[in-house]
């Protein structure tokens, strides 16, 4: 599954694979969105890796397309995660 | 109301684990005053200590007190309070219990973290240690055999299942969970992901490696559980991994690089307390 042009997130920008990630974090956290830092370091949300590869599933799914898991250790905030993907379509 | 315990809270146990048939290890439930003794710890052993997360404000505060200055400042990083408080007893208590082995102050244990984030102890070669967390419950084990993994996972309903399984999950292990019934589907799940993330995490390499390369048989003795690892057989890694029970509800694995000891001992660890109580 390298792509899959009817995943709604298929050509998302950057801008909107951050909102999805927000919207995704302050759901999980169960807190509201304007709390969560785009430029904070994955780690202070405390996801267990059980949710972190969880949420990279769900992504896969929005975007249409595999993504390395281990990125998110070069790339470790929502900010600088987002223009990655955004930048491999 | 949690399904009695097995045990009676502060008992130190000790559960025969050579056979994989055997009765399950199951750790002590933390409740009530009393504490379990600090015993003394053999070479060749393996301690396993259960710590309930959720404990009072004033004894979170005397637990940030044993924290280092870098330990403070991550703990005050998390977005959520919640979070602050779980890190914070997780760490204390950690300090607390692994200092009573090395007969030292909490406060003056040095630890340093791995390449990978491993938290382990600074000019330490016989003792080592990894925690895990799931929920309110963190669990702490302690070796003297070498470097050791544990893993906990609450059993709960996860989401995108399928999709999970096909990341996670060997092409070999993935009928192992989809021929269930939707009901045992979580836990078969959760079985085979505390058995691969305890056993890359004894060689403190975290899930950074496709898990699906990593194949388990989780019926087999635990020195042979590892049947693949990342296109190696595991002989140069050699780890031994077996389950326990951490508390009704959870699964749990244990990883140490060499073989496992005939006994395991299970104990529990109550807030706070602990160093006042110290009998061992």
């Amino acid at each position: 599954m390298t792509s899959d042009k009817s995943a709604t997130g298929a050509t998302a920008t950057a801008e909107e694979i951050q909102e999805w990630m927000v919207a995704y974090l302050a759901r999980e956290l169960d807190t509201a969105p304007q709390s969560i830092d785009v430029t904070a370091p994955f780690e202070t949300f405390a996801l267990d890796s059980a949710s972190a590869i969880g949420m990279t599933g769900d992504l896969e799914q929005w975007l249409g397309r595999r993504i390395d898991p281990t990125v998110v250790y070069d790339y470790p905030t929502i900010e600088e995660f987002s223009e990655y993907l955004a930048d491999q379509r | 109301m949690a399904a009695a315990p097995l045990l009676a809270a502060g008992r130190t146990c000790a559960i025969t684990t050579l056979n994989p048939l055997a009765k399950m290890i199951r750790l002590p439930e933390a409740r009530g005053s009393r504490l379990a003794p600090l015993t003394g710890i053999s070479a060749d052993a393996l301690h396993l200590w259960s710590i309930p997360l959720h404990t009072s404000k004033s004894q979170v505060a005397q637990l940030r007190e044993v924290l280092s200055a870098s330990e403070r400042e991550k703990a005050e990083s998390f977005l959520l309070d919640a979070q602050t408080q779980r890190y914070i007893v997780c760490r204390g208590a950690v300090r607390q219990i692994v200092a009573g082995y090395l007969e030292m102050a909490p406060k003056q244990l040095s630890l340093v973290n791995g390449k990978f984030g491993k938290p382990q102890l600074e000019h330490q070669d016989s003792l080592w240690f990894n925690i895990t967390h799931s929920g309110d419950l963190a669990v702490l084990a302690i070796s003297t055999i070498g470097e050791v993994g544990v893993d906990i996972e609450q059993i709960r309903p996860i989401r995108g299942l399928s999709r999970m399984v096909d990341r996670c999950l060997a092409p070999g292990e993935r009928p192992d969970v989809l021929r269930l019934p939707a009901a045992e589907k979580d836990r078969q799940f959760l079985r085979y992901w505390t058995h691969k993330e305890a056993y890359l995490k004894t060689f403190g390499v975290g899930i950074r490696r496709p898990l699906e390369k990593l194949e388990i048989d989780l019926t087999a003795p635990p020195s042979r559980r590892i049947m693949n690892h990342f296109g190696h057989f595991p002989d140069e890694l050699a780890a031994s991994v077996t389950e326990f029970c951490p508390a009704e509800g959870f699964v749990g694995a244990i990883s140490v690089c060499g073989s496992l000891p005939a006994d395991i001992a299970a104990q529990a660890w109550v807030g706070g307390r602990f160093r006042a109580q110290r009998v061992g």
